[in-house]
């Protein structure tokens, strides 16, 4: 089976391997490529989103309910203010929040995750039981009730809330792989010289770990930016400042899903998708890319690849016995 | 008996998390910034007694009592199924609004889990069976629609089916007029009215299954014990179902819970948009009327509901893997 | 004529010049290139080498069970069924009901009747190869209704008591889950199930390799028995030659997706012809006899992808000359030694062989 053997060796990333290698890896794959590059020009449009913006998104008095024209070219709302101008500014605030909520889940997934996988025993079961929990309790209701509790506290509070419903998904994963790595030599061998557990979880741990933190920070912002959109959709969000979900949320109160003012509903959606959808395809990637270890796909090429070795020995290969 | 020490385990997991979703919504209020308790009784200023107004502050964490005694009440209140008063629907308790909201969101969500579930397994392992196929056209267009947010696609089927076609009705659980009951004009009001809602979870959470039990398939399709199958000379559909599905399966379902929350959280923001009579509209609406007893009871029961069914599935698991492994 | 071979009947399996690639167009590999072997009745054939040799491909490939991107790009694989019976072992609308069949021309159905009914698979890692979530029962009561049309839940337990019972498995274990086994009853249990409908040929992948020494040994010695008992051929497939020599009649050493000496098992031992064979034979003990000394190949397995040209061998063979780079050596006859085949072009006496050995 030379393919098999073959693949197998090609597919294992090993775990010793730096991991700038691994993050190329990841854009290796056509999917996540298109992810990031997706992702990457909405990170841009935040950054020059408000400078760019033709119009105050507030401000009202033009033209009313109007299609898209050469002076409005997304149209306006029903209170006049210029759509495209809303989501220039809207961007700034969907991605703020997704960074700022990605940051903070970061952190704490890394600071859990990582604990628990490398103490082990006591303190792995409290944390790996505190990450379940949290990952089995649905996220939004209880956004929505901690929300409930911040209203017009702008986007910051919202921020720190999804991060706080948000940091499970990327604990687990970080539990596992630190699990993996703990028992790989060169930890070991840090251990036994007597290396002190921080240092050996930030000089050894942490950066063959970020492949897995960098993809959990991607997921956590775009899961971020989703729910910031479905709170301000709701109105639960802040409604001073300008995200996408808030410029729906006045669409829908105006009705204009039933008057057919696509204008207005389909631009802020079409972003949300869009980034969603680069959520979805950075995913892929990741999937691809971790997975190959983690399966029993995995298990079984290199149980293969042992036993192609072992073969190759008793065929005698190795001219040393 | 592992089997039977899987399921103490489990069972034993979800007492402890809904010991801790419990005690969260115990400490929420009293943790949180601001003076809930105020905005609540400055809406009812001259409408209530003092003893009412004294459990609205005992609820909400205003009271002379210690924080340990103030929990023994609430846990005392809760196993009596006593939520205490809602604001909005006040002097309705708690626990009557939700009764009268939480059968239709477990019959919407619990069919529309279901049909999405079976439909995107099926279509998974038909994918993975002929990939190469015209089926792998599914893949991209599903995944699109799992990334785009439930709101905007029940704005969408609203706009489209509802208002442009004018197939289904947009807003409310039935007819207004209908009175509530096992007539069938009632029913197939019912019904009409939850056909958007339901397309839009399914349509939202169907790629979900169908990507699972695609790689799930791909892997299975691999091992040996298909191969074997496909040497034994059973057919085509035997092995496709029997060998390689069947072992899929499994990993999909243990994948249930994370998908329920996800689902759980999009059907609240879909029951508002069609102004659905479910729990997530009333979540809705307690938040827009800062009814905070209202609010905390349906976050309470939502995460009970989430575990409890999870728990079925898990049960559904022990019956299909006779390993029962537990992972770590 | 060794002894061995006079015993073993007409042929039974024929492969002829089958080729099976990995990958398409220029990127193509070939796993499988250009092998004759013959299976005959009663006969088992030994095919030995190192993983990658091509020799797990040529039972794919047999039995129609490549995956993608395996492809057989050429050759026959033919079947001589026994006289009166077609592939399915009743009458059926097949092709010719006389003379072989050619397994890689048969349709989906055919081939489906074929399966098992004719040739049975035995695979190396019996807890791959067991149904985790299924019953031993369940597997080979399937097997038996697949082919066996209207056969009786009662005829299925009975069937598979039978057959446990047979190969040294309590009758009680068909209940069992494949993790509730241990190695060895699993792989009996494969070998069960191999034997349901009582097939013509066994293939054997590495049966016994992932088992400890002592319960491979036990396997053995129950296939051996069996063979004797239900007098079917066997291909017989491992890169452990040492074994092969114990068990077969007949042995075929592939290299880099071909076979490159074939002989009765007794002779290979005794005196391997080619280089490659050589080199193998001398890295086991011998099995009796005098102790001599133990060597090993030099050099790394063939790199599928690039292969030199001339023999596959050569940049590890230190008898290799100038034409070993240059012409591709085919299988020949050695003078004196009619049941061999070699594909080496030392004492080639139509090449231009140094006499080094």
């Amino acid at each position: 089976m030379a393919a098999t053997a073959t693949l197998a060796t090609a597919t294992e990333p090993g775990g010793a391997e730096p991991p700038a290698k691994r993050r190329l890896a990841l854009l290796r794959s056509g999917k996540a490529l298109t992810g990031v590059l997706i992702f990457g020009s909405f990170v841009l449009l935040a950054v020059i989103g408000p400078y760019i913006a033709p119009d105050d998104p507030s401000k009202t008095g033009g033209p009313v309910l109007q299609s898209p024209s050469a002076d409005h070219l997304l149209g306006t709302t029903q209170s006049g203010q210029d759509v495209l101008s809303q989501i220039l500014v809207g961007a700034r605030t969907s991605m703020l929040v997704g960074f700022v909520a990605a940051t903070f889940a970061t952190a704490l997934a890394v600071l859990i995750g990582v604990t628990a996988g490398y103490l082990g025993g006591w303190a792995d079961e409290a944390l790996s039981m505190l990450t379940n929990i949290f990952l089995v309790i649905p996220a939004l209701p209880l956004t929505i009730v901690l929300t409930g509790y911040l209203k017009d506290g702008g986007w910051f509070p919202i921020a720190v809330v999804i991060s706080v419903t948000g940091w499970a998904f990327g604990a687990r994963l970080l539990r596992a792989q630190t699990l993996s790595l703990r028992n790989r030599d060169y930890i070991k061998a840090a251990r036994a010289v007597g290396e002190r557990p921080w240092r050996i979880i930030t000089v050894e741990l942490v950066p063959n770990l970020g492949a897995i933190i960098i993809s959990g920070f991607l997921f956590t912002f775009i899961f971020a930016i989703l729910t910031e959109a479905s709170l301000s959709f709701l109105g639960l969000g802040s409604l001073t400042t300008w995200s996408w979900g808030t410029t729906l949320y006045w669409a829908q109160n105006s009705s204009a899903f039933t008057t057919g003012s696509w204008w207005w509903y389909v631009p802020p959606g079409l972003c949300i998708a869009l980034v969603g959808a680069s959520l979805s395809l950075i995913n892929f990637g990741a999937d691809e890319l971790l997975n190959p270890r983690l399966s029993p796909a995995a298990r079984r090429a290199k149980r293969k690849e042992r036993r192609a070795a072992a073969a190759a020995a008793a065929a005698g290969k190795d001219g040393v016995r | 008996m592992t089997q039977v020490r899987f399921l103490f385990r489990r069972i034993a997991f979800y007492a402890v998390t809904a010991w801790a979703a419990i005690t969260m919504n115990f400490l929420i209020p009293r943790l949180m910034p601001g003076s809930p308790a105020d905005t609540v009784l400055s809406r009812f200023k001259g409408q209530v007694s003092q003893a009412q107004v004294d459990a609205v502050k005992a609820q909400l964490g205003v009271s002379d009592k210690s924080l340990m005694s103030q929990y023994w009440t609430y846990w005392d209140n809760l196993l009596h199924g006593d939520l205490g008063v809602s604001v909005s629907y006040f002097p309705g308790r708690v626990s009557e609004v939700i009764g009268q909201g939480v059968w239709w969101t477990v019959v919407l969500i619990g069919v529309a889990t279901l049909v999405s579930f079976v439909a995107g397994t099926l279509l998974g392992v038909l994918a993975a069976w002929k990939r190469g196929s015209r089926l792998d056209a599914l893949l991209p267009v599903t995944t699109f629609f799992s990334a785009v947010p439930y709101f905007w696609i029940a704005l969408v089927s609203l706009s489209v089916f509802g208002v442009e076609l004018g197939w289904f009705p947009i807003t409310g659980g039935y007819r207004p007029e209908l009175q509530v009951g096992w007539s069938g004009e009632f029913i197939s009001s019912a019904l009409s009215h939850s056909v958007l809602p339901a397309l839009t979870i399914i349509v939202s959470s169907i790629a979900g299954w169908l990507l699972g039990m695609r790689n799930m398939m791909l892997t299975t399709i691999s091992e040996d014990y298909v191969l074997v199958a496909e040497a034994k000379g059973l057919r085509s559909r035997r092995v496709m179902l029997g060998y390689a599905a069947r072992n899929a399966l499994l990993p999909n379902i243990s994948g249930f819970a994370l998908s329920l929350g996800f689902i759980v959280s999009g059907s609240i923001v879909t029951e508002t948009v069609f102004s659905y009579p479910g729990i997530g509209f009333l979540l809705f609406n307690a938040v827009l009327n800062n009814d905070y007893p209202l609010m905390q009871g349906i976050f309470l029961i939502i995460t009970l509901m989430v575990l409890l069914a999870n728990l079925i599935v898990d049960l559904c698991y022990v019956l299909l893997d006779p390993r029962i492994r537990q992972e770590g | 004529m060794s002894p061995v071979a006079s015993a073993v009947g007409a042929p039974l399996l024929e492969i002829r010049g089958l080729t099976v690639d990995y990958g398409e167009g220029p990127g193509a590999v070939h796993a499988v290139d250009n092998v004759d072997l013959v299976l005959h009745r009663s006969e088992t054939l030994g095919l030995a080498g190192e993983s990658g040799s091509g020799k797990s491909t040529l039972a794919h490939a047999v039995t129609r069970l490549l995956r993608p991107p395996g492809t057989i790009t050429g050759g026959q694989v033919l079947y001589h069924r026994r006289e009166g019976k077609d592939a399915a072992g009743h009458v059926s609308d097949g092709p010719a009901r006389s003379g072989p069949v050619n397994v890689l021309d048969m349709t989906r159905p055919e081939l489906r009747a074929f399966r098992w009914e004719e040739i049975a698979i035995v695979f190396q890692s019996a807890m791959n190869a067991l149904n985790p979530v299924h019953t031993v029962l369940a597997q080979i009561a399937d097997t038996l209704k697949a082919h066996r049309p209207g056969i009786t839940r009662a005829e299925c337990r009975e069937r598979a008591a039978h057959l446990l019972t047979t190969v040294g498995v309590p009758a009680a274990r068909m209940s069992a889950y494949a993790h509730e086994l241990s190695g060895g009853m699993r792989q009996r249990v494969m070998i069960a199930m191999a034997l349901a409908l009582d097939p013509e040929i066994l293939v054997l992948d590495e049966p016994t390799t992932a088992l400890d020494v002592v319960v491979q040994r036990e396997v053995l010695a129950e296939l051996v028995r069996l063979r004797e008992e239900f007098g079917f051929s066997v291909l017989f497939i491992t890169h452990d030659l040492s074994l092969l020599l114990e068990v077969a009649d007949r042995v075929a050493i592939m290299y880099a997706g071909r076979v490159i000496e074939s002989a009765p098992a007794e002779e290979v031992y005794r005196d391997p012809v080619h280089p490659y064979t050589r080199g193998l034979v001398a890295s086991f003990p011998p099995l009796r006899g005098p102790r001599r000394e133990l060597a090993g190949i030099g050099g790394s397995p063939p790199d599928l992808r690039a292969l030199p040209p001339g023999c596959a061998f050569s940049p590890r063979c230190r008898h290799a000359f100038d034409r070993c780079t240059r012409d591709l050596p085919l299988l020949r006859r050695p003078a004196g030694a009619p049941e061999r085949l070699v594909a080496c072009h030392l004492d080639d006496p139509n090449g231009s062989a140094d006499d080094e050995r």
